[in-house]
């Protein structure tokens, strides 16, 4: 791990201009290393999906440089695939039509882009729903599909928005565990946004936990125990508690400011 | 992969044993409006509750039917009127459609039409027909004009929309899966937009059948219109009557082929089926 695959280097965030700005985040520096599974764990409006959206290279830093591989990131590209928390399927496309997509506008040619869907539908578990449109789905194979149609785009960096924070907490459960499966087969660098404690400590190699907005990062936390963890482990135990008190501070003293003083830009 | 058993492929067989009543009952129910009406009517003509020459019975209007069937003038003037419908519709979906796109699109070219189309957006059809006989003479060219302008309105604003509201979040999808912005008009934005593309179109056959039946009821020497238009002049109520029910027969079987066509089209959409029967 010489060489960070994300670099994120006094980036600020502000939505609007003059008096009326919204400052959404703080400076903000980060470095994620290749491989590596990152959980961005904080309150919700807290600048996550902001900064996540900087990073796939759908909006700008108002301020302060974000970097792949030692380049700055110049707009969307398919190396930084994006999972929404909403699924943003295509509608008008069936289950195959939605991941052979990428290879498509990537100009693979149908034979090879249809090879590297149906591998890709197959290992999300979604074998024989190849024909099915979005409408017709269970939200947890729609989200299937949208982990699909990303990979099959081979990113060298996944980045995942709140993707589970629709699901049923039996369904989210049996998400995190196939997710995980499926990062332990290719080690993909992974930036993984939750609002949830455990889905972070089940999954991340290290934790960034978030201010409310406008967000700056409190801590970072590496979380030591081997996969697959068992939740209920004394370790993991202790480790949720200083990961809630974190969070729960954040919260609290943020909801002690004054109503009437929002954080607004200078 | 509990989740995935959710749905399993293929729905299970509907139990069909009252299917034969339901279907019966269904029938009777959607029947027992028209053959009342048509029966009261028909009553009160014979009864001579009902003038003939103000409305003729439905057997009357038979008759004419027959006779109009049998000398071919029937023939003559749904084939002239079927031409001049399908000609104006497709013309006005071919220029409607792309203009749409782009007003929808491209903001600037939105706000550079916005005031044009504000001021001839709410002429309705029926002003038209005076330039249009002055512009295109008597005859099918300004039938035409008038089916088309009538059709386009409708598809222009319902494209123009469903282009400009296109939620962003496909895009955004289909920015981060490599998608080039060239390719977002074609790729994403068309399709998103379909649904509204083909209410507009189908709103728009609507409307096409007003223009066309004005046009030929004032400015043609053939038609459905013109039928209408002539039986009142040579005091034919009973053929009035026939090019009426002609008009609305036309009008509801266009309707229909492109309900059909925009269920197939649209079989991805969810409101696919929608509540009209
Ligand atoms: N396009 C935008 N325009 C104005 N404000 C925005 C926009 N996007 C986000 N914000 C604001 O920035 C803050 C952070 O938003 P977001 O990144 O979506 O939070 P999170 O994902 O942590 O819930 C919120 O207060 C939100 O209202
Ligand atoms: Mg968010």
């Amino acid at each position: 791990m010489a060489e960070p695959k994300i670099v994120a280097h006094g980036i600020t965030k502000y939505f609007g201009v003059g008096a009326g700005a919204v400052k959404a985040l703080e400076p903000f520096d980060l470095f994620v290393n290749t491989g590596e599974f990152i959980c961005i764990l904080g309150p919700s409006g807290c600048g996550k999906s902001t900064f996540l959206r900087m990073v796939a290279g759908l909006i700008e830093p108002s301020t302060g440089s974000l970097f792949m591989d030692g380049q700055p990131i110049a707009g969307p590209h398919r190396e930084r695939g994006l999972v929404f928390q909403e699924y943003a399927l295509f509608p008008w496309k069936t289950v195959l039509g939605n991941v052979m997509y990428g290879p498509l506008v990537q100009r693979l040619g149908r034979r090879k882009a249809h090879d590297i869907a149906t591998e890709q539908i197959n290992r999300v578990g979604l074998k024989g729903f190849e024909s099915r449109f979005p409408r017709e789905l269970s939200g947890g194979m729609k989200q299937r599909v949208g982990i699909a149609r990303v990979l099959a785009n081979q990113p060298e960096v996944l980045l995942m928005d709140e993707p589970f924070g629709a699901l049923d907490s039996i369904t989210r459960g049996i998400m995190q565990q196939d997710l995980l499966k499926l990062w332990l087969e290719e080690r993909k660098t992974v930036l993984f946004v939750t609002h949830s404690v455990e889905e972070a400590i089940y999954l991340a190699d290290r934790i960034v936990v978030m201010s409310p907005r406008p967000g700056r990062i409190v801590s970072i936390i590496a979380v030591e125990p081997a996969r697959p963890r068992n939740l209920l482990s004394s370790e993991c135990i202790a480790l949720r508690a200083q990961l809630t008190r974190l969070v729960e501070e954040q919260v609290v003293s943020a909801s002690s400011r004054p109503m009437n003083m929002p954080a607004y830009a200078d | 992969m509990a989740d995935v058993a959710v749905k399993s492929p293929g729905p299970p067989a509907k139990p069909s044993s009252h299917g034969g009543r339901k279907v019966i009952l269904n029938f009777l129910v959607y029947a027992a409006l028209p053959v009342l009406l048509l029966g009261g009517w028909q009553l009160g003509s014979d009864c001579g509750y009902i003038q003939d020459y103000l409305l003729p019975s439905p057997l009357a209007a038979v008759h004419g039917f027959s006779e109009v069937l049998r000398d071919g003038t029937l023939a003559t003037n749904l084939w002239a009127s079927v031409v001049r419908s399908v000609s104006g519709f497709a013309i006005a979906a071919a220029i409607a459609v792309p203009f749409g796109i782009l007003t929808g699109w491209f903001r600037l070219f939105r706000k550079f039409t916005y005031v044009t189309l504000l001021l001839l957006v709410p002429i309705p059809i029926t002003a038209w027909i005076s330039i249009a006989i002055l512009w295109f003479g008597l005859g099918d060219k300004s039938a035409i004009f008038l089916v088309a302008l009538g059709a386009a309105v409708p598809i222009l604003i319902n494209t123009m929309h469903g282009v400009e509201w296109v939620d962003k979040i496909y895009i955004e999808a289909a920015r981060t899966l490599g998608t080039r912005p060239h390719e977002l008009l074609w790729r994403i934005i068309l399709p998103v937009a379909l649904p509204n593309i083909f209410t507009g179109l189908r709103l728009g056959l609507r409307n096409s059948w007003a223009g066309l039946v004005v046009a030929e009821m004032i400015g043609a020497k053939s038609g459905v219109g013109y039928m209408i238009w002539d039986a009142r002049l040579m005091m034919r109520s009973d053929l009035l009557i026939t090019g009426m029910f002609l008009v609305g027969i036309l009008g509801s079987l266009s309707d229909q082929i492109m309900a059909l066509v925009s269920k197939h089209v649209l079989r991805w959409h969810e409101s696919v089926g929608g509540h009209d029967g």
